[in-house]
């Protein structure tokens, strides 16, 4: 099962290099946009939330879409059906589409953490922290794109959902500021947002803080859920 | 002959929604069966049982003697779904060459069956194009290198014509054809009865249940309950039960024409006596 693992995975990055374009803008100009609009007008206490904030919002708006979307669309060209014939698991060939479209997200996360420094003068402390963070968000918003694309049947209403969510959670979650900036009731609420994990956890892994790795456990901890969810839910389907 | 899909008293039901009612189906060793049936019918879903994408409520399907479920078996189909497309984004080659390697091909034999295909297929030419670009006719063609890349015992087609242009239909049951000659065993879903008249040994008609099943000419032996008969003075067609055929034709003045109904009346008939 490696080995079809890992040529569906070349096969799915394969068909990503005729967006290069699209990537580039997404890769470069874009987090730049974001940085300069955020980290340029933020006090010099608050510019590590800049960048967190925007690497969260790259995670959720460039993973959750494009995995849920991608999927939804996979499915609505049969090609699930033509993998599960070819003895694909469902949830397998989920998780390749979900990887591919994920790691090409750490070019641009890259760049922001580059611009980040370059701009905003802000260094990262602790790069295992950041590391850890970064791969445990990937993986929480890549389920959660998953678990959008196989639970919803049609494909309009996963593009639409999935774009709303994505932005739910990018502006009505502590993304951009911190956690104490929520009044108490509602900041229980934003726990239930795996975006406040994410975010969280990227700016505490900037300070060198080790309650990053703690915020990085929840996110993990999203993603286990998803992923069940995810698995559950293709095997009601059949 | 040995069977190679067995299916015995599949019921598939959705809520209160029946889609397979109690279906008992066989395809032996070299045949190309067809399922026949309107849209709604039951044939998808019964055929995603078939090659184990979904599971019966109630009965049992079993491909080449195992349950469809299992991943060796599925290596040894060959399966085009009903509006599958291939990788638009990946070359003709990659698509070829990749499902191969999906289906556990080693990397030499896909190599090497991905350019045999392509070539028997008339895509040689077009091997590093990208599959968005190529023809509807060309796609499907496409998709069944991708099916048979891992030559298979079994191939499954859901649909393999539909919305084709009259001359790929041709070319889709040429290659078919050929296939057969080469032992391979089929099961194909479609709209079409010239489809299913020229291509098949056997036919199964179904409207959720199974009402009817046999070659062409057993099928017609079986309900043909009345003849056709043309006044080509008139230009007036009835239908005319076997014992008052003398009757009429002998009042007739001009020419006529009497013949059996076609497999796609009595497909009709049937359809809607079932409904």
């Amino acid at each position: 099962m490696l080995s079809e693992f890992l040529n569906l995975l070349k096969m799915q990055f394969k068909t990503t290099k005729n967006y290069i374009p699209a990537i580039i803008f997404f890769t470069v100009f874009m987090p730049l946009g974001l940085l300069l609009v955020f980290g340029l007008t933020a006090a010099q206490s608050f510019k590590g939330y800049a960048i967190s904030g925007t690497v969260t919002f790259y995670v959720a708006v460039s993973i959750i879409n494009s995995v849920a979307q991608s999927l939804a669309y996979e499915r609505n060209v049969g090609r699930f059906s033509l993998m599960m014939a070819s003895g694909i698991p469902r949830w397998v060939y989920a998780i390749t589409i979900a990887l591919s479209n994920g790691v090409p997200s750490l070019a641009s996360i890259t760049v922001i953490l580059l611009l980040g420094e370059f701009f905003l003068r802000v260094r990262i402390e602790s790069i295992p922290l950041l590391l850890l963070a970064i791969a445990s968000s990937l993986f929480s918003a890549s389920m959660l794109g998953m678990l959008m694309g196989l639970g919803i049947r049609s494909q309009q209403a996963v593009n639409q959902y999935s774009n709303i969510l994505s932005l739910f959670l990018s502006f009505f979650a502590p993304v951009y500021f911190p956690l104490t900036f929520l009044p108490i009731p509602i900041r229980y609420l934003a726990f239930l947002e795996p975006t406040t994990y994410v975010s969280q956890a990227i700016y505490l892994s900037i300070l060198g803080s080790p309650l990053s790795a703690l915020w990085s456990l929840g996110s993990l901890g999203f993603g286990v859920i998803l992923l069940f969810a995810s698995k559950y839910l293709s095997l009601f389907r059949s | 002959m040995e069977a190679v899909i067995e299916a015995r008293g599949v019921w598939k039901w959705y809520g209160h929604l029946i889609a397979n009612q109690d279906i008992n189906l066989e395809v032996r060793r070299g045949e190309i069966v067809s399922l026949l049936g309107p849209n709604g019918a039951g044939k998808t879903t019964l055929v995603k049982q078939i090659y184990g994408e979904i599971t019966p409520n109630k009965g049992e399907v079993r491909v080449l003697g195992q349950p469809p479920t299992n991943a060796k078996v599925k290596r040894r189909m060959g399966v085009i779904p009903q509006e599958c497309r291939p990788y638009d984004d990946l070359s003709v080659w990659d698509n070829v060459y990749y499902m191969g390697r999906i289906k556990g091909v080693s990397k030499e034999e896909s190599n090497s069956r991905a350019e045999e295909l392509l070539a028997k297929l008339g895509l040689s030419e077009s091997k590093n194009k990208m599959a968005g670009d190529l023809s509807g006719g060309m796609k499907r063609k496409l998709l069944i290198a991708m099916a048979v890349i891992n030559d298979p015992e079994l191939i499954i087609l859901d649909e393999p014509t539909t919305g084709l242009d009259p001359s790929s239909r041709r070319e889709v049951w040429e290659m078919l054809q050929g296939l057969r000659k080469a032992g391979r065993s089929m099961l194909l879903t479609t709209h079409y009865l010239d489809e299913a008249e020229r291509l098949s040994d056997r036919i199964y008609f179904i409207n959720r249940k199974i009402i009817a099943s046999g070659t062409t000419s057993e099928i017609k032996e079986r309900f043909s309950e009345w003849y056709e008969v043309i006044d080509y003075t008139t230009g007036e067609v009835r239908k005319v039960r076997g014992e008052e055929v003398k009757r009429v034709i002998q009042e007739m003045k001009g020419k006529f024409e009497v013949r059996l109904p076609s497999l796609e009346d009595i497909y009709l008939e049937m359809i809607r006596s079932a409904e």
